[in-house]
């Protein structure tokens, strides 16, 4: 009884002012738009989009599932809503295909077998907001935590596994996520979210809000998101070989700052007609991060909070949305962002030295424009070509050491530099039902030229048929590039053994066939199977540069990966289970103690992993209708990374480990007429598990800390 | 049908899985095995993996020339982790190996340890840059191969080049291995007897992260001039924070394992500028060598020590033949002595296929290596090894004419 009252409380603290704001915007009768009547279910509404689910991603048109020309996952906001995902990093750490490296910092995806290693910041996908990357250019990484989005602002995310660069250029590498944000209309007019509880012992708070509206032929949307938490108190793993550790730490493990601040920010305007729209948005994202696993040193933050490593980085985008409905069957769109982003102030690097630690000056700016034109000359056929222009001014100041007794930049300072880099891309994709619905080929090309590494030539073919009503099958093959960021080229090392640039890096390249079935044999039941195989090769692996490191265009790799999904689906239950299974070699391309000692099979990523969820409707008071579920997912044992077993001496595993989360929450509970209010009490890996998963620098990570916390959600 | 299916599905269930199973460890490849002993990781690892490179490019010279009587040389590498201890079961390792020479370990306290243990084991022992600490004797029962000056003379070399430089005063900083130590301890004992006077004499940790206690008290001290002997990330290390606390620039003299841009590249740009070090003097100035060594190694080019290690490779090689080929079959220590210097032809670091192939041929051939004139002592010290000098200039390491 305590729960609900307390909760209730809470609830009309937070939702007070929204109420009163979102009663303005009604008018005066102050009635809703709906009635419980007309309010859809989630369930109605997961059973519907199960059957029917559209993306937009795979061709740049929409589409069912089904015909889209790609290996594809559809996480919508109901699935979103459902499980308790806080971010889209854990989104995908759910997502069959992928592996997540939390290392505290920023979260690394790795996709089928291959993981970007060392910094890689999950840049080997491309992680885009309505079609538009959000890569932190510098590095080309992409922020997966709360950082990236409000996820009361979407209303899907498209995940696709496999090589996207014949549509999306530069970094769809291995992989794309379009977050898809909701139409204005659609957030009636307020969705919010905050969630308080524990990370561990620590407090932690999380507020996600969307609001928005329709007027005439305007929309307007503001969202909103941001988060603290606190991971501190986690221990540096037992298995990791040979961390950095300032020899003041002495014997303790226990990491002091972990501490996490997450911000973003989002505003829409549009203008819709019958001849196309135009939109404005604006976009602004910021992370503080505590670094006591941060890849320089270790431990480095002391009790009294005067020392310690502090990653905070910002970014900031404009951008313009034009589409020209010119005739019938041809549309003119055109994008343009202005980007900009860097380091931030209050970002401090710890390289373990008692006298100085290290401020960060690196920025870049820059314009990303597209122009494309959408011919459907008949029902069966439609052509998407285009052409966009990069400019990226990147500024790459010196590191400067700063006396921590005086608080100035010591004596020595190295020299600022700057890189303009510049791409230009065209490309064209045709979709040709050739039977339909039985038949659908799919083929792309792109070109891009690159101001430092020259032009990236890149294809996709693609057949979609519906063998049956019930099954439907998919087979492709495309190719795709990952370019070197700016840290990579030019990166100047923060400590000894740190990274150093190397100007004559080259992209990556992959080719990846894939073959999928799906089955669909009932309203309720669905399981898709494919098997995938890629070849990269011209793989950047760090090699030594004396006592530093360096990115090299050496290896290879072959992956070859099964990842099947089932799903079950009713009124009052929500089933899934799926399994990834992978076999990966690399060649090295290199000789001698640590290429022999590594070998060829692959490291970091698990041979397998098996996931699986389950929601149900539990009996519960007739006005207080509640379910409880959760999910799991069981990561097989991975072979440490090379750093590690190098610094070892010997090759060795990490444990297989088992997650799991847990969910009590209302489900259709309409405190006020019309408008949904959840109450959700979660548990993240409520066994405490420690994993640990591998670091790329001489230790290993534990994983994500236990939370608990009370979520309260509500739609008005 | 269903049956079926769940068959295929289990039958691809256990293919992939199969191929999940763990690697099996590298097969140890046939051949002459010489083991090689360096420190891959820990606080001396910072030139391991050039110097292996250059072991294998003369393997690959050697073995393009048909090898040793018909035998590829294989290199076989092991870590010290610069730890003595796990050094000496690394060397115990080789030797279960069948490795019929060590050559290494880029440490002296490392090798103080593997020497004996070789010794017993009748396997020769070779160290081509960093190995002794104190100089060779003259007695002993078996020979251990030097390629490049004590720690002591590089030393003392170190401290008359810094009193040439008119430099009353100095600091002395050195690592704690017996290497630094001993190349340190030798400078500041030099430099008062040369007219100059020690001020600050510290030993620092080579595992340590700052070193800031040390750099306070040479700064208390007043001084300007340093004479530093450690790793390239200790080094590093002391220059930064000389850096973050001093006012002035201090004038570095360096020793011969800071001949690198491992240094240069890890401390602010003009931080070492007019820094003076001293390093064994190579020979081989053509560049014709740190060419082919760069194409052999993707860019990658020679540390200082990189031509000590194919020195010794390739001296070793010519030794394993003159044992092979000749009438006698001497004993691989005394071939040593033999293939170090006259009589008979001399063998270049670019002819090594040619000249093992005469040597095949009867013909008395011996090497001459990349670094000088081998000449060898009865116990392995070299007789002919001579300092050089060098400076940073505008961030980049210049020889200065001797």
């Amino acid at each position: 009884m305590k729960l609900p009252l307390s909760s209730l409380a809470l609830f009309g603290l937070v939702f007070g002012p929204v109420f009163f704001a979102s009663s303005l915007a009604l008018g005066a009768d102050g009635q809703p738009k709906e009635d419980v009547a007309d309010a859809e279910s989630i369930s109605d509404l997961d059973l519907v989009k199960l059957l029917n689910v559209e993306v937009s991603t795979a061709s740049k048109t929409s589409e069912s599932v089904e015909d889209a020309a790609a290996v594809i996952t559809v996480v919508t906001r109901e699935d979103i809503q459902r499980w308790g995902y806080q971010s889209v990093a854990v989104v995908l750490s759910h997502s069959v295909g992928f592996y997540l490296i939390d290392d505290h910092v920023l979260p690394n995806a790795s996709v089928r077998g291959v993981s970007g290693g060392l910094g890689a910041e999950s840049g080997v996908i491309k992680v885009m907001i309505d079609g538009r990357s959000v890569a932190y250019r510098s590095t080309s990484g992409n922020w997966l935590g709360v950082e990236l989005v409000p996820l009361q602002s979407v209303e899907q995310i498209e995940i696709i596994r496999g090589p996207a660069s014949a549509l999306y250029g530069a970094d769809a590498f291995l992989g794309v996520v379009n977050i898809i944000t909701t139409a204005p209309d659609a957030v009636r007019p307020v969705r919010a979210k905050v969630a308080l509880g524990l990370t561990e012992t620590n407090p932690m708070g999380r507020f996600d809000v969307a609001g928005g509206a329709q007027l005439g032929k305007f929309d307007f949307m503001l969202s909103a998101a941001g988060e603290y938490d606190d991971r501190s108190d986690l221990e540096l793993p037992a298995e990791s070989p040979a961390p950095t550790i300032p020899l003041d730490v002495g014997t303790r493990r226990t990491t002091l700052d972990l501490e996490r601040r997450s911000l973003v920010t989002s505003a829409r305007l549009g203008y819709s007609g019958q001849r196309g729209h135009v939109r404005l948005s604006a976009y602004a994202s910021g992370l503080s991060r505590g670094g006591d696993l941060a890849h320089w040193a270790q431990l480095t933050a002391t009790p009294d909070g005067r020392r310690g490593t502090k990653v905070a980085l910002g970014q900031l985008r404009f951008n313009l949305d034009t589409l020209l409905k010119a005739t019938s069957n041809f549309d003119l769109a055109l994008q343009s962002t202005y980007f900009q982003g860097g380091v931030l102030p209050q970002d401090r690097v710890e390289v373990g030295s008692d006298l100085f630690y290290v401020e960060r000056h690196q920025s870049y700016r820059g314009l990303d424009s597209m122009l494309e034109a959408r011919f459907t000359p008949f029902s069966r056929l439609n052509v998407i070509a285009g052409v966009e222009a990069l400019y990226d001014h990147e500024l790459l100041g010196a590191p400067e050491r700063i006396n921590r007794a005086t608080e100035l930049p010591v004596l020595s300072g190295g020299e600022d530099r700057t890189a303009d880099l510049v791409n230009l891309g065209a490309y064209a994709s045709v979709n040709v039902k050739v039977l339909d619905p039985g038949l659908k080929l799919t083929g792309g090309l792109r070109v891009d030229n690159h101001s430092v590494y020259g032009s990236q030539l890149t294809g996709r073919i693609g057949a979609t048929t519906r063998i049956t009503e019930e099954i439907v099958a998919k087979l492709l093959y495309g190719s795709a590039f990952k370019a070197p960021s700016p840290y990579l080229l030019y990166a100047t090392p923060l400590r000894p053994g740190d990274v150093v640039g190397n100007e004559e890096l080259d992209p990556q390249h992959v080719r990846t066939a894939e073959y999928q079935m799906s089955w669909k044999p009932a309203r309720i039941f669905g399981i898709t199977s494919g098997v995938s195989y890629s070849w990269l090769t011209d793989k950047a692996e760090f090699t030594p540069q004396g006592i530093n490191q360096t990115a090299r265009n050496l290896a290879s790799q072959r992956s070859l990966s099964w990842e099947t999904r089932a799903d079950v689906r009713d009124f009052r239950y929500n089933l899934y289970a799926s399994f990834d299974l992978v076999k990966s070699t690399r060649e090295l391309g290199q000789e001698g103690y640590a290429a022999t000692l590594v070998g060829t099979q692959n490291v970091v990523y698990p041979p397998w992993i098996v996931r699986g969820g389950a929601m149900f409707a539990i009996p519960s008071l007739p006005d207080v209708p509640l379910e409880l579920g959760g999910e799991g997912m069981w990561v097989g044992p991975r072979q440490a990374s090379d750093t590690s077993i190098v610094e070892a001496g010997e090759r060795f595993e990490l444990p297989a480990y088992f997650q799991l989360d847990l969910t009590l929450a209302t489900r259709e509970l309409y405190l006020i007429p019309g408008h949904e209010t959840r109450f959700a009490l979660r548990g993240k890996n409520i066994l405490v598990t420690r994993g640990p998963d591998p670091g790329f620098s001489g230790f290993e990570y534990p994983i994500q800390p236990a939370q608990l916390f009370l979520e309260i959600e509500h739609v008005y | 049908m269903s049956t079926n299916l769940t068959r295929v599905a289990l039958a691809a269930l256990a293919l992939v899985a199969s191929g999940c199973s763990e690697e099996e460890a590298a097969p140890v490849p046939e051949g002459l095995r010489v083991g090689l002993l360096l420190p891959f990781t820990g606080s001396a690892s910072a030139t391991a993996s050039n110097l292996e490179r250059s072991a294998l490019f003369a393997a690959d010279r050697i073995n393009a020339g048909g090898g040793i009587d018909g035998q590829p040389l294989r290199i076989i590498s092991r870590d010290t982790h610069s730890d003595p201890e796990r050094g000496v079961e690394a060397a115990r390792e080789l030797v279960a190996l069948g490795a019929v020479a060590v050559i290494g370990p880029e440490s002296a306290d490392v090798a103080e340890q593997v020497a004996p243990v070789l010794a017993e084991e009748n396997v020769l022992f070779l160290s081509p840059f960093v190995g002794a600490a104190a100089d060779p004797s003259r007695t002993c029962s078996t020979p251990w191969f030097r390629l490049a000056p004590s720690a002591k003379a590089l030393g003392e070399a170190l401290a008359k080049q810094a009193k040439a430089a008119n430099v009353p005063e100095v600091a002395v900083f050195y690592s704690g291995s017996p290497y630094d130590r001993a190349l340190g301890a030798a400078a500041a004992s030099r430099f008062p007897q040369l007219g100059g006077k020690v001020v600050v004499q510290a030993e620092l940790d080579p595992d340590a992260q700052s070193y800031a206690s040390e750099v306070r008290r040479a700064i208390d001290a007043g001084v300007t001039d340093v004479i530093l002997a450690a790793s390239p990330r200790a080094a590093a290390l002391v220059v930064n924070e000389f850096d973050a606390l001093s006012r002035t620039k201090p004038r570095w003299f360096l020793s011969p394992l800071l001949k690198t841009d491992l240094l240069v590249q890890n401390v602010a740009p003009q931080a070492l500028d007019g820094a003076l070090g001293v390093a064994p003097k190579i020979d081989e100035r053509d560049g014709n060598f740190p060419k082919t060594f760069a194409q052999r190694w993707l860019g990658d080019e020679p540390l200082e020590g990189a031509y000590f290690y194919y020195d010794a490779t390739a001296l070793l090689a010519i030794a394993l033949a003159k044992s092979a080929y000749s009438d006698t079959k001497p004993e691989l220590n005394p071939a040593m002595l033999e293939a170090a210097g006259p009589p008979g032809e001399a063998v270049r670091w670019n002819e090594l296929d040619v000249g093992l192939q005469r040597l095949s041929e009867g013909e008395d051939m011996y090497y001459t290596g990349l670094t000088g004139p081998l000449r060898l002592e009865r116990c392995g010290g070299r007789a002919t090894g001579i300092t050089s000098t060098w400076t940073v200039e505008a961030g980049r390491i210049v020889d200065l004419e001797n």
